[in-house]
C-alpha cells in the first residue's frame, strides 16, 4: 500500500506570490543599488 | 481546443525585433567604447559595483531556458519540477565565496582556464577546456535555437530568421563592446526581465481562478501536485548540481568575479542567487494551468509562452516578446564574450602566440568572436532535438569539475591526478547514466564520481600547492 501526499491549494498559491513579491523585492533593490553606486561612483 | 500558432503577426513581430536590435547594438556599441584595452574588453577594467554585479550574474542565469524549460518542468513534473529548476540559484549562492577566493588569488586573472592550468598543470588543463568550450557550445546552441523558436511561436517570424537576427546582434555589440557591452546591457535586461514576469504573473492571477486549477490537476494530473513524486525529488539533485557545475568552471562567471571590483564579488552572487531563486517558479507555474484552459501542447518548451500569450492576448504577448528577446539576449553575449576570452586567452595567447600584445589580442578576439557566432549559427540552421536534449547532454561534463574546481581553490593538497580523474571519470559515467537512466540522474552520477576521485586522490597527496603561484602578470598593455 503506498501513501499519497499531496501539495496543498494554499501552499501552491503561497509559493507562487512569494515568488512575485521576491521579484518585485529585486528590482528595488537593484535600483537603489544602481542610484547608490551612481552617487558614489562605483558603477564600474 | 486551442492548437499552438502565434498570437502576434510577423509585422508586429518584426516591428519589435528591429526595435529591440537597434537599441541593444546602439547600447552595446557606446558602453563599450570604455574598453579601450584588452584587460577592459576581456574583464570589464575590473571595477564593477555591486548594482552591475548583481544585475549581470542573475541576467546571464535568467535564460531562455530558463523562461521555456522552467514551465516544461512545471507541465511534466508539476510543483517540484518548478521547484527543481529553482534550485539551478545554489550554483550562485555556492560561487559567492569562490568569487570572493578567485579575486583574492588570481588580482590579473582572466579566464577560468588560467586557473586550471596554474593550479593542475598542463594535462588538466586541455581535459578542462574540452569539458569548458564544449558546455559553451552547446549552451549557446541552444540559446540560439530558443530565439529563433521563440520568435516563431510568438510572433510567426520564420525561425531561422528570428534566430539569424539575435545571433547577429549579440555578436555585432559583443564584438564591439566585450565585457563592458555585456554587463552594461544586463543591467537593463535584467530590470525588463524581472518587471515582465511579475506583470505577467500578476496578469494570469487576476485572469485564473486558481482553485478550478488545481481541482483540475487533482483530478487529470494528479501526479504534478504529488509532493512524494520520485522522479521530481531526483530532478532537483540531479538540477542543482548541473547548476552548480554550471557556475562553478564556466568562465561567464569567473569573467564576471574578475570583472567586479574588490569585495563585491560574494555579496553579488548571494544576492543575485537570492533574486534568481523565484525566477523559475513565477515562469514556471503558468504551465499548470494549459490542462485547464484545454490547449493542446504541441512543443512542451513553449507551453510558458503559448499559455502567458492565450491568457493576456496581445498586450501579453508583446511583453513575453520583449522579456523572452532580453532573457536570450543576456545570455547570448555573455556566452560570446565569456568563450571568446577562453578561446583568446587559453589556446591564442597561452598555446599559439604567447608573445600576443594588447591589439593582436583583441584582433584575434574580434575573429573569435565572429567564428563562434558563425558556428552557431550554422548548427543551428537545422532545428536539433529539444532545448532539454541539448541542455542536459553536458550536465555529467559541467557536474564532474565542481570538486576540481572548489577543492583547487581552497585546498593545498587538491592534486592534478584527483583533478583529471574526477573530470574524465565523472564525465564517462554521467554520460553512461544519461543513456541508461535518463537525464535526471547523469549529474548528480557525474558529480559524486568525481567527488569519490578527487577526495581519495587529495587523501594520499603529499604534495601542497602554493597559492601564491596563481597571481600571474597582467598582460603587456603596450604594442
Amino acid at each position: 500500500m503506498t501513501t499519497e501526499w499531496y501539495f496543498s491549494e494554499t501552499f501552491i498559491i503561497t509559493l507562487i506570490i512569494s515568488a512575485l513579491v521576491l521579484i518585485s523585492i529585486a528590482v528595488i533593490t537593484l535600483i537603489v543599488f544602481f542610484i547608490r553606486d551612481i552617487k558614489s561612483k562605483e558603477v564600474w | 481546443m486551442s492548437s499552438m500558432k502565434a498570437i502576434l503577426e510577423p509585422e508586429v513581430g518584426w516591428i519589435l525585433l528591429g526595435i529591440l536590435s537597434v537599441f541593444w547594438i546602439i547600447l552595446g556599441i557606446r558602453l563599450g567604447k570604455k574598453a579601450a584595452n584588452m584587460e577592459g574588453f576581456m574583464v570589464a577594467g575590473r571595477n564593477v559595483g555591486l548594482a552591475f554585479g548583481v544585475a549581470t550574474a542573475m541576467a546571464t542565469w535568467v535564460t531562455s531556458n530558463t523562461t521555456m524549460l522552467a514551465p516544461q518542468f512545471a507541465l511534466e513534473m508539476g510543483i517540484w519540477g518548478m521547484i527543481a529548476y529553482s534550485t539551478a540559484s545554489f550554483g550562485l549562492f555556492l560561487f559567492a565565496p569562490l568569487a570572493q577566493r578567485i579575486k583574492k588569488l588570481m588580482p590579473n586573472g582572466l579566464t577560468s582556464g588560467d586557473f586550471v592550468r596554474m593550479r593542475y598543470g598542463r594535462t588538466s588543463w586541455i581535459v578542462f577546456l574540452v569539458i569548458s568550450i564544449f558546455y559553451a557550445f552547446t549552451w549557446l546552441v541552444s540559446m540560439a535555437m530558443a530565439g529563433g523558436i521563440l520568435m516563431q511561436a510568438v510572433s510567426g517570424i520564420h525561425y531561422q530568421l528570428g534566430m539569424t537576427v539575435i545571433l547577429f546582434v549579440c555578436v555585432t555589440y559583443t564584438i564591439f563592446g566585450g565585457l563592458y557591452a555585456v554587463i552594461g546591457t544586463d543591467f537593463i535586461q535584467s530590470m525588463i526581465i524581472l518587471i515582465g514576469v511579475v506583470v505577467v504573473g500578476i496578469g494570469i492571477i487576476i485572469k485564473l481562478d486558481f482553485h478550478v486549477i488545481y481541482n483540475d490537476l487533482r483530478t487529470d494530473q494528479p501526479m504534478l501536485v504529488n509532493a512524494l513524486l520520485p522522479a521530481s525529488i531526483m530532478a532537483i539533485f540531479n538540477n542543482m548540481l548541473f547548476g552548480i557545475g554550471e557556475v562553478f568552471h564556466s568562465n561567464v562567471w569567473w569573467s564576471r568575479a574578475f570583472a567586479m571590483r574588490k569585495n563585491i564579488g560574494k555579496k553579488a552572487y548571494f544576492l543575485a542567487g537570492i533574486f534568481w531563486f523565484p525566477v523559475p517558479i513565477a515562469a514556471g507555474f503558468i504551465a499548470l494551468s494549459a490542462n485547464s484552459l484545454g490547449l493542446n501542447i504541441t512543443s512542451p518548451d513553449m507551453v510558458g509562452p503559448f499559455v502567458a500569450s492565450n491568457l493576456l492576448g496581445y498586450a501579453g504577448s508583446i511583453i513575453v516578446f520583449i522579456v523572452l528577446f532580453c532573457s536570450l539576449a543576456s545570455s547570448i553575449d555573455s556566452l560570446l564574450a565569456a568563450l571568446s576570452d577562453l578561446i583568446t586567452e587559453d589556446i591564442y595567447r597561452k598555446m599559439i602566440n604567447p608573445d600576443a600584445r594588447d591589439k593582436q589580442l583583441r584582433k584575434a578576439s574580434l575573429f573569435i568572436i565572429i567564428g563562434i557566432g558563425v558556428l552557431t549559427w550554422m548548427i543551428c540552421m537545422p532545428r536539433i532535438g529539444t532545448l532539454a536534449t541539448v541542455l542536459f547532454f553536458a550536465g555529467p561534463m559541467v557536474a564532474s569539475t565542481i570538486w576540481p574546481i572548489a577543492t583547487g581553490l581552497f585546498w593545498k593538497k587538491a592534486t592534478k591526478e584527483g583533478a583529471i580523474s574526477g573530470m574524465v571519470l565523472g564525465t564517462i559515467s554521467g554520460l553512461i547514466c544519461y543513456f541508461v537512466w535518463g537525464w535526471f540522474t547523469a549529474s548528480l552520477v557525474g558529480a559524486v564520481v568525481s567527488m569519490a576521485a578527487v577526495l581519495i586522490a587529495t587523501k594520499f597527496s603529499r604534495s601542497e600547492f602554493n597559492f601564491e603561484n596563481l597571481d600571474e602578470k597582467p598582460i603587456p598593455k603596450k604594442i
